[in-house]
């Protein structure tokens, strides 16, 4: 076999390695997107199935926002307020959240990486053992004082929750990147009389920027995904974000696949997004902490 | 001008520190400790009598509770098939993305696509995937010949419990295949080359100079990914437990975490259900101090 | 300096503190009342609902929910001192799961504006002669099946004993029929229908659990159930999780099936069901008996607006609401004036086999405050030991057991 043989067969094995790969990670997704977009009558055929429908439809999701999903042959049910709710909580809470642990874990994270002071160890061990604490341990609890405070249902109380839960991860991930930027720098600034804060916006912040951006799609990914705590929280569309609605009609309807296939769709689509085009961040944020 | 003072200093650590401090201890410490006394206690939301200080009474109830060991039983089994079988496919994926070739970086994004994805949504497309009358898996198999009659995948309870392990492998293998990755291109190449000199073949390289240099790398997949298949959830809600159906949990794939939530939130026994919170704290515990001790040896903690 | 640092901390007081206290700004609105309902207790008429809504000038927030979460939401609430909505429907085991944990509010004051001799079943919803619940449709769990597709197989008549009805559908299946024509869930509903009907009281006056004795009905029908999934009669996809046993029949799959007063509109609808228009209801096998289940509607304990709550309330029982009920869903009307209305037209879908069915009511002990715990223990047994082949007897000796044990931690 000559060299150029060996390359171009090297080649294909990986190019069809890869695509056994992608069939694996994407195959599911695929379904449930051509499952959105077909009639019935072609998403119920058997024993062959319809890859691809032969009039892709977007009246599912039209429907799902207009219309709701219905119970049995029932007239309404307040559904279609829940997409639109569902839609308007998950991006609140994400959101919300994520600026509030980017802001607070940055300071935190300058803190653990440049300052010396006392019990600085035991503080850091006291937020870094939430990491791995079972969340059932504190969740019963916090239920019914979450309830005496007035904030179960609320938008508020899921926010509040979300930044306790994250910040540990966004602490430790603003320490490691914090701890890399040359330290000369900040010395630097030090000996020019520059105070703390000063340091901490004018210095440290431009630097640490693409840390933070990390911080923040990686808190906000996590804050979106996350069912449990809105699962335990949330009652009403007040408060019930995405992953909540849609476990709500998947109970609670007839079973329209090709509805309920639209309401999985429209519940991943910001990920699924984010994922696409930031994965830079996100990867390099969610495995930060863990590699180095 | 000169340096901060250090009463400089303290002030800008207190007022950095003491929100998310004050967050934390409310949130989770203050709660925490409260979930304890709890489960000290008879509370028991559907009676109407004041709740009993009961000692360990709860612990020992369940402890003696043949449930109780099914399912903390049921939850390892989880972890232990999930775990070599995320590693598995993480580290055949990480090689191969460790391979240089035009549109890697394509690959490697759809790749790790469905661990960003919502896990309820991950357990519903699985559920849909493999429903017996329309599923795709069905049509997918049968057009090739694979199978002749429409399955119904997650009949029994064994099956329900492979696909739940599958269908979680699905949802987090992208995380180990990074840490892989990354640790692969932590290698530096002259080992290899080291090793091609000396005539080590290509096995031989990935055996004596690849895993043996990966192990810490696996070391932290395994534990975030203990963490994360221990406390499944989301997944079996939508993919086996019936749970979002509003009917009784299925009882063949109710894992520690879906039994506290019943005990809780569905049977309304309080007290027994933070006795089980406090149960499944003690056995995440060993993990945890191997957690914690890792972040000191990474220095992280002077 | 000194005063810089104070307004720090007071600075991250207000950020982590401020928020969590200083929320309590009541969403108590002057004339908006929340309503708590599963899924087929929302107003099926939304523009009904809007009219009244705006001539009443009173603001109705539905919370439409899965029935377990709706009684746990309801005890949880009230455990933090709370009222979880102002009106809340009662259905299925809210009896044990609402009314007798004391989370509803006696109507008595109240009922005087109804015209109460019209409405069946109010004696359901009245303990110790306090009113509780106003019923909204009546609701018995019968059996309905496919007419044409029996004739198929050569059955003129539904069966009258069980072991009929599994021979018959054994014949039905050997002729390549339908592989799987009985339609039951794996939930404790199928072994009361089953025992009840087979004249078995299942509870005596001590609520013992009788259905444990030495060879009793309720031993058998457990038997009988478990075999049929043992047989595949019933079809596995229904222990797949995926399907109830409603869905499964109307999309086609069985013959025989769990119904209720009213479910022969719903198969019979071509929208919504594969069996359209040959369902029809059959009287029970054996001695016939069955348990009902009306539905009632009440205002929680707690509730800080109970006038504009029994506005609504009234407006909910009244003719033009239960009329929609019915149309949407099924559900026979609790006024007998609704009702004699609906029969006039002949709108009524086996009318005559419903009202022969109503004599035959057993009802079950489902006041009892640990009756809602056990219905959950039963339900998961017997879909525990309908995937493993457990016997049927020991499944019985442990639902005794359990009985005794709830009894005890709960008396």
């Amino acid at each position: 076999m000559t060299l150029k043989q060996r390359k171009i067969l090297r080649l294909v094995l990986i190019y069809a390695t890869c695509a056994v790969v992608l069939f694996w990670a994407l195959a599911p997704i695929y379904w449930v997107f051509v499952s959105s977009i077909s009639t019935r009558a072609e998403l119920y055929a058997r024993p062959e199935k319809v890859w691809f429908p032969a009039e892709p439809t977007f009246r599912h999701y039209v429907s799902l926002f207009t219309q709701g999903a219905k119970y049995r042959d029932g007239g309404f049910s307040p559904t279609a307020g829940l997409m639109g709710s569902g839609l308007r909580n998950s991006l609140v809470v994400s959101i919300g959240t994520a600026t509030i642990v980017t802001l607070t874990s940055t300071g935190a994270g300058y803190v653990f990486a440049r300052m010396k002071f006392f019990g600085k160890q035991f503080v850091f061990f006291f937020l870094m053992l939430l990491m791995p604490l079972p969340i059932w341990v504190a969740l019963i609890s916090l239920f019914f004082l979450m309830s005496q405070l007035d904030l179960i249902d609320t938008l508020l109380g899921l926010i509040l929750i979300f930044v306790t839960l994250l910040s540990p991860l966004a602490i430790w991930m603003m320490t490691t990147y914090v701890r890399d930027i040359p330290s000369e720098i900040q010395d630097a600034a030090l000996v020019d009389g520059a105070n703390r804060w000063q340091m901490l916006l004018r210095i440290v912040v431009p630097l640490a920027a693409p840390g933070m951006t990390a911080v923040f799609l990686v808190v906000l990914i996590t804050t979106w995904n996350n069912f449990l705590i809105p699962l335990i929280f949330t009652r009403s569309a007040d408060s019930q974000p995405l992953t909540v609605v849609l476990t709500l009609f998947i109970g609670q309807y007839e079973v329209a696949w090709e509805d309920m296939s639209a309401a999985a769709v429209v519940t991943m689509l910001p990920p699924f997004l984010m994922a696409l085009f930031f994965q830079r961040f996100l990867v390099r944020g969610l495995s930060m902490g863990a590699v180095k | 001008m000169k340096r901060p003072t250090q009463w400089q200093n303290t002030q800008f650590v207190f007022i950095i520190l003491l929100p998310i401090l004050v967050l934390v201890t409310i949130i989770i410490y203050y709660p925490a400790v409260d979930t304890f006394l709890t489960s000290l206690t008879s509370e028991n939301l559907r009676i109407r009598r004041p709740a009993e200080f009961i000692y360990f009474k709860n612990y020992i109830r369940l402890l003696t509770d043949e449930e109780f060991w099914e399912v903390t039983w049921r939850s390892f089994l989880i972890v232990g098939i999930v775990l070599p079988l995320e590693m598995l496919i993480a580290f055949f994926i990480a090689l191969l993305l460790h391979e240089e070739f035009p549109g890697r970086n394509l690959v490697r994004t759809l790749t790790i696509l469905p661990w960003m994805l919502p896990p309820v949504v991950n357990g519903f497309l699985w559920g849909w995937l493999l429903n017996g009358e329309y599923g795709a898996l069905n049509g997918f198999l049968y057009e090739f010949g694979i199978i002749t009659n429409y399955q119904i995948w997650l009949r029994t309870p064994a099956n329900q419990i492979m696909w739940v392990t599958i269908v979680q492998t699905w949802t987090r293998f992208a995380f180990p295949t990074i840490i892989l990755l990354a640790g692969l291109q932590g290698i530096p190449t002259d080992l290899y080359d080291a090793g091609k000199v000396d005539g080590a073949g290509p096995f031989a390289r990935l055996r004596f100079i690849t895993f043996p240099l990966l192990l810490p790398s696996f070391a932290v997949a395994l534990v975030v990914e203990f963490i994360a298949a221990f406390q499944i959830f989301d997944v079996i809600w939508t993919l086996t437990a019936g749970g979002s159906a509003g009917g009784s949990i299925n009882p063949f794939t109710k894992t520690l975490m879906l039994y506290n939530y019943e005990l809780v939130f569905r049977d309304l026994r309080v007290g027994l259900g933070a006795a089980l919170s406090y149960l499944i704290l003690i056995m995440s515990l060993v993990v945890g101090l191997f957690f914690v001790r890792r972040l000191y040896n990474q220095g992280l903690v002077e | 300096m000194k005063f810089r640092f104070l307004l720090g901390i007071l600075f991250s007081l207000v950020i982590a503190l401020g928020s969590v206290v200083g929320t309590a700004d009541v969403h108590a609105q002057d004339n908006t009342i929340t309503f708590l309902t599963p899924p087929w207790g929302v107003p099926p008429d939304e523009e009904a609902l809007n009219t009244f809504m705006e001539e009443s000038g009173i603001t109705v927030e539905i919370q439409s929910v899965q029935m377990e979460d709706l009684f746990s939401r309801v005890q949880v609430a009230a455990a933090t001192g709370e009222v979880a909505a102002d009106v809340i429907f009662l259905t299925e085991e809210a009896p044990s799961n609402i009314v007798a944990t004391g989370n509803m509010m006696p109507l008595n004051d109240l009922v005087g504006s109804l015209d109460i001799e019209d409405y069946n079943k109010l004696d359901f919803w009245t303990v110790d002669d306090q009113v509780f619940g106003i019923p909204t449709y009546l609701q018995l769990v019968m059996m309905d099946y496919n007419a044409a597709t029996l004739a198929e197989a050569g059955f003129d008549a539904p069966p009258t004993t069980w072991a009929e009805m599994v021979s018959m559908s054994e014949a039905i299946r050997e002729q390549g029929i339908e592989d799987n024509p009985v339609a039951m869930g794996a939930i404790d509903w199928s072994w009361y229908l089953i025992a009840l009907s087979m004249g078995d009281p299942m509870f005596d006056e001590d609520l013992n659990p009788v259905f444990a004795d030495e060879g009793s009905k309720g031993r058998e029908a457990m038997g009988l159930l478990l075999s049929m999934f043992e047989s595949e009669l019933i079809s596995p996809e229904i222990l797949a999780g995926s399907s109830t046993q409603h869905s499964l029949f109307w999309s086609g799959t069985g013959v025989f099936h769990q119904g209720w007063q009213g479910s022969v509109r719903v198969a019979n609808n071509p929208e919504t069901s594969q069996q359209a228009p040959d369902v029809a209801y059959m009287l029970l096998p054996e001695e016939s008996f069955t348990w009902s289940f009306p539905a009632g509607i009440g205002i929680a304990e707690g509730s800080e607006n109970p006038e504009a709550a029994w506005e609504f309330i009234e407006w909910y029982v009244g003719e033009g609401n239960q009329t929609a009920i019915y149309n949407a869903f099924g559900l026979i009307p609790s006024r007998t004036s609704v009702q004699a209305a609906l029969a006039e037209e002949d709108l009524i879908d086996g009318f005559d086999i419903i009202e022969e069915q109503s004599n035959f009511v057993n009802e079950l002990p489902r006041y009892t405050l640990w009756w809602g715990p056990f219905t959950d223990v039963v339900s998961e047994k017997i879909l525990e030991a309908a995937q493993t082949g457990r016997d049927a007897d020991a499944v019985i000796d442990e639902l005794a057991e359990e009985w005794n044990d709830l009894r005890e931690e709960f008396e």
